[in-house]
Parts: structure tokens; C-alpha cells; sequence
């Protein structure tokens, strides 16, 4: 680029002989930039480097997954799935049907404490199969709906739950429409348990995403109607408080990653011991029988890292031991068939006897 | 390649798949038909040693490079729709994705083939040899693309399956996972660039480091408007170690 310049330029001139010197010349002026010999560092990777980078990758990373690992072991979780069993044995055969139907559908387990948990133990509804990241069930929402009470009217990407009766619906779409409502309460030895149900969706959703006067429309506050086609698809909205405090809509709105999720219910803010056994009183209202998804209760407490998962203990652990082993064998390589700098044997056409 | 400087061969340098003209007395109807014009023929020897080798290496790096920048992004895509029922959600925001190829992932591409010099000017002219690199197909051939392709596949499943093992069965919403998945790609991306990079001058340093400040300068931007549903996820996420 920068030679083309100088002798396109110096080709306006006019004479076929610019090196005599000239120096009028319309060269361009010099600077480093433009002939490119701007200073530059050119890395080139040596034996050492090679192991001294890997050895400082294992060193890195094995402690970080040894202290993973050990945290992820730290936290104490239980897991009850219960959507079959808390169908009576009778209605089994066709359990779509019965959760449609049914008026009560109390259901009482009984879980064991397996190490002592301390508060805040935190209380979660896990749900399988449950597509909540699918294409058309995340556009169905309204943002600027659940802003403020101006924007009512906006429901355009909320189909098909966007009115009923002439009138727009708040709030509207698939997701505010499904939200999940089973209820848990929590015994022990006889004696409730507080399940604090404050605070468990972000702060920033509830200051600043669901406003404080916004005038709620749900049709699932509404009972039933087959015959016209509209059905409750989930929990009915408590009217008297403002938006911005139905924290179980603002978590379920957080729509989910991945078809396997958990979604916060609550805290307790007690401790567990261990080999307590807690009663657990719920409502088995959500239908997740129509597509066979799984609804598990969940009681966790968190760690440093957040709740079980031995994964990012684990891969740290691989990772740096794959370095180390990598590191070792670079170094015995090195040590039994060394190679020059610089060795004009490995050019290419002198590695290729007779290539061109 | 073809090289003249007559008004005659005009054609000839038409024809040619690089051609090459001399401005000079005879006129310049050979410049205006050429790729390349020059002032004098001893300037040929710089173009081709020199400036021939410089491009040849960029443009074969640069290639496949730009087929595996692509391909992680589009894979990554892919393999989360396989979690989503078919229902081909973007795991990345729409301004992201948007911004993916032109913000956060262009800039240092563009340097390296600007600025990337795998030899010294002086080493080249003195080696002429080397220019038959080009001939025998050594910096871009059909077994090299293969393996880059390879290399896309298997970065891509890292790079989804991480953290998607990381969060599974937890709390973590769609919003969160995408602007991880988004920072994890660029980061990728300009680091699989930065290994590759024979000569690092400053520019190239402000290119790749800087694309990702940018990328995370954007997200930042962008997550800071109420009205898109990834409202607050950066803030909410650069909190949690696991991140």
C-alpha cells in the first residue's frame, strides 16, 4: 500500500528515473505509521514458554477447582418430587383430568433433614420439561405494560392473551398467564414454619420494571369458561397489591434458561437440624400433566459459589490436570529430542526431498 | 501474473489474475487496466517478495479466521436451540447479535490484516525461497480449512456446554445465560485471534483488548434500558462468583 503510494506519485512526475534525488518530490511524508515500522514485540514460542505456560495454568487452576469442589459439597440440598405422588392412586390413569377437575387437591409429604442446615435456607419449586425458553412464550410479554398504568393498551406481542371481553388484558401474554400455582407451608414437630416470601425476586424488577399503579385485568382472577375457550392457566393475581410487589409473578416473568429450572418460592429463617423430619403441606394446583413435566420441591442452602453443582469444581479439576500433564510431557520431549532454534531443516521445501 | 507497460497489452493485463503496470513514458493506458501500478521495474522485486508474501500469509490466515468467528457464533446458537424444543430462540439479544459481527468482533480482524507481518521486509528480500510459500499452498490449503472447522466445532461445544453444565438446575434465567454466552464468545473469539498474532504493535493491542472492553461497555448500555426484557442482568450477574 505504502510503495504503491510513493511510486504512483512519483509516476505523476513524470520521469521514469525518481531515484536520482529530488528533493521536491511529492512523496508522501514519512512517518512510521505508513511505512509500518511502528516498534513491535514479536512473541515467539520456545519450549520454555510453552511449559511454563501450561505449569501456570495448572497451578491456577487446580486449587480454584479443589476450592469449588469443596464448596459445592458444603451446601446441603433436599429434592421431593411429588407430581405423582400426590395424585391418589385412583386418579392416576388419567391425571390430566383429575388436576382439571379436582376441588382439593391438598397433598402432605414428609421430608428428612440429612445434615444440619443452617438459615437462610432457601425454598424452591423445580420444574422439568417446562419449555419456558421457547421462541413464542418469550416474545409473550409486554414490557411496557408492566411499567406504568399509561401503557396499558400496548399488548400487541401478547397474543393470544392480549383481551378478553374488549378489554386489554394486564398483564398480558403466555407468561403472566402460566404462573405456577402450587403452595408449600412448612411444619415441624407441629409448629409452622415461616416461609419469608419478601425479597426473592431482583431488586431492579421491582423498583424500576413493574410499576407501582398499574391497574391489573387477569382473566385468571376470573372462574373458569370452557364454553367460551378461556381457562385459567395458572395463578390468580392478589388485586389490592401493586405490581411491584407480587414478587411470585415478578420470579416467574424472569423467564428460565433451560427446560430444567428452579424458580424461588421463599426462605426459611430458621435452622434445620440434622435427622428433623419437616411436614410439607401443598396445594398440587399446576397442571404439568399435559406434557409430562416433573414439579420437584427443592430446600438448599448456597455457598460462596451458589447452589450444588460439583461441574465447575470438577472441570477446573480436568483442566489444570489435562496442563499438567501436557506440561510434563512437553518437558520430556523437550529433554529427549530437543530442537534448535532456527533449524533451516524443517523449511518446508527442504523437508519435502524433490517437492518443488 | 502479468507485467508490461505498452498501450498494447492492455488486454494481456486484463487477463491476467494479477497485473501489474508501469506508469512512465510510454503513457499509462497499462496503469488503468492494472491492479497494481508502479514507477519503476526495480520496484517489482519489493512488490512481489515482499508485499506479495505479506498478503499472501494475511489473506490465508485471515480466511479461515473469519469462517471459525462466524461458525462459533452460529454454532453456539444451534446447540441452544436443541434445549428450547426446536423453537429457535436466540439465546443472544437482538442488539447483540447485531453488534456481534460489526462492534465487538471486526475491529481487530481488520488490523491484523492491515499490520500482521510474519517476516521482516529484510529477511524476505533476502530470502527469496520463501516467496514459494504461495506456490506450494502452505498457509491456506483444503486440509488446513478442515481443520479449522474442526477446531470451530469442538470450541463451540465448549463454549456452550460450560456453562450450560455450570447453571443447570439453578436459578438462572434467559437473560443472564445470553449475556454470558455473548461475553464468552467475544472473549473467544479475540483470544483465538491474539494467539495467532505474529507481531503485536500497539494498534493491535488497543484492537483486541479494546473490542473486549467494548463488548462489555455495550452490554452494559444496553442492559441498562428498561424497556428490554434483559433489564439489570449484567449488574445482577458481575455479582455472583460463578460468573
Amino acid at each position: 500500500m505504502s510503495s504503491n503510494t510513493a511510486a504512483s506519485s512519483s509516476g505523476v512526475a513524470g520521469s521514469a528515473d525518481s531515484s536520482a534525488p529530488r528533493r521536491n518530490s511529492k512523496r508522501p511524508k514519512y512517518s512510521k505509521f505508513t511505512q509500518q515500522e511502528l516498534p513491535a514485540c514479536k512473541p515467539i514460542l520456545t519450549p520454555r514458554w510453552v511449559i511454563s505456560a501450561f505449569l501456570l495454568v495448572s497451578i491456577i487452576f487446580i486449587p480454584i477447582g479443589v476450592a469449588s469442589l469443596f464448596a459445592s459439597r458444603d451446601v446441603v440440598e433436599i429434592v421431593d418430587q411429588y407430581e405423582t405422588e400426590c395424585i391418589p392412586p385412583a386418579n392416576r390413569t388419567d391425571k390430566v383430568q383429575y388436576i382439571q377437575t379436582s376441588a382439593d387437591n391438598t397433598c402432605n409429604r414428609t421430608i428428612t433433614v440429612s445434615k444440619k442446615m443452617k438459615q437462610p435456607i432457601y425454598v424452591y419449586y423445580q420444574l422439568d420439561n417446562f419449555y419456558q425458553n421457547h421462541r413464542r412464550y418469550v416474545k409473550s410479554r409486554s414490557d411496557a405494560q408492566l411499567k406504568e398504568n399509561g401503557s396499558f393498551s400496548d399488548v400487541s406481542s401478547c397474543k393470544p392473551e392480549d383481551m378478553s371481553n374488549g378489554q386489554p388484558i394486564v398483564p398480558c401474554g403466555l407468561i403472566a398467564w402460566s404462573l405456577f400455582n402450587d403452595t408449600y407451608s412448612f411444619s415441624r414437630k407441629n409448629e409452622q414454619l415461616a416461609v419469608n416470601k419478601k425479597g426473592i425476586s431482583w431488586k431492579s424488577d421491582r423498583e424500576n420494571k413493574f410499576g407501582k399503579d398499574v391497574f391489573l385485568n387477569f382473566p385468571n382472577n376470573f372462574p373458569n369458561d370452557f364454553q367460551n375457550g378461556t381457562f385459567k392457566g395458572g395463578a390468580s393475581l392478589n388485586t389490592s397489591i401493586p405490581l411491584s410487589e407480587q414478587e411470585d409473578l415478578i420470579v416467574w416473568m424472569r423467564t428460565a434458561a433451560l427446560p430444567t429450572f428452579r424458580k424461588l418460592y421463599g426462605k426459611i429463617e430458621v435452622d434445620l437440624e440434622e435427622n428433623e423430619t419437616i411436614q410439607v403441606t401443598l396445594m398440587n394446583n399446576y397442571n404439568t400433566y399435559s406434557f409430562n413435566g416433573k414439579k420437584k420441591l427443592v430446600l438448599s442452602t448456597t455457598s460462596w459459589l451458589g447452589g450444588r453443582n460439583d461441574f465447575l469444581g470438577i472441570a477446573y479439576l480436568t483442566v489444570g490436570g489435562l496442563s499438567f500433564f501436557l506440561a510434563l510431557t512437553f518437558t520430556v520431549v523437550y529433554l529427549v529430542k530437543p530442537r534448535r532454534l532456527g533449524d533451516p531443516s524443517y523449511l518446508s521445501w527442504n523437508r519435502n526431498a524433490g517437492g518443488h | 501474473m502479468t507485467f508490461w507497460a505498452g498501450a498494447n497489452d492492455v488486454s494481456m493485463i486484463q487477463m491476467a489474475d494479477v497485473g501489474v503496470g508501469i506508469c512512465g513514458q510510454e503513457g499509462r493506458q497499462a496503469v488503468m487496466a492494472s491492479d497494481f501500478a508502479m514507477g519503476q521495474f526495480c520496484f517489482l522485486k519489493r512488490l512481489l517478495l515482499v508485499h506479495g508474501h505479506w498478503n499472501y500469509q494475511r489473506a490465508a490466515y485471515l480466511v479461515p479466521y473469519n469462517f471459525y468467528r462466524n461458525a462459533v457464533f452460529v454454532l453456539m446458537l444451534f446447540w441452544y436451540i436443541l434445549c428450547t424444543a426446536f423453537s429457535t430462540t436466540s439465546i443472544l439479544t437482538d442488539w447483540s447479535s447485531v453488534f456481534y459481527s460489526v462492534v465487538y468482533t471486526s475491529i481487530p480482524t481488520i488490523v491484523i490484516g492491515i499490520l500482521d507481518k510474519d517476516l521482516s521486509h529484510r529477511t524476505l528480500l533476502q530470502y527469496p525461497k520463501l516467496y514459494g510459500a504461495g506456490h506450494r499452498h502452505e498457509a491456506y490449503n483444503l486440509q488446513l480449512f478442515w481443520i479449522t472447522m474442526i477446531d470451530t466445532l469442538w470450541q463451540s461445544l465448549v463454549l456452550f456446554y460450560v456453562p450450560l453444565f455450570t447453571y443447570k438446575e439453578s436459578a438462572i434465567d434467559i437473560w443472564s445465560m445470553a449475556s454470558l454466552w455473548t461475553i464468552a464468545v467475544v472473549i473467544l473469539v479475540n483470544m483465538h485471534l491474539a494467539m495467532d498474532i505474529k507481531r503485536w504493535v500497539f494498534i493491535t493491542h488497543a484492537a483486541v483488548w479494546g473490542s473486549i472492553i467494548i463488548t462489555y461497555a455495550c452490554m452494559v448500555v444496553l442492559d441498562s434500558i428498561p424497556i428490554f426484557p434483559n433489564y439489570w442482568t449484567i449488574y445482577h450477574l458481575i455479582k455472583s462468583p460463578t460468573y
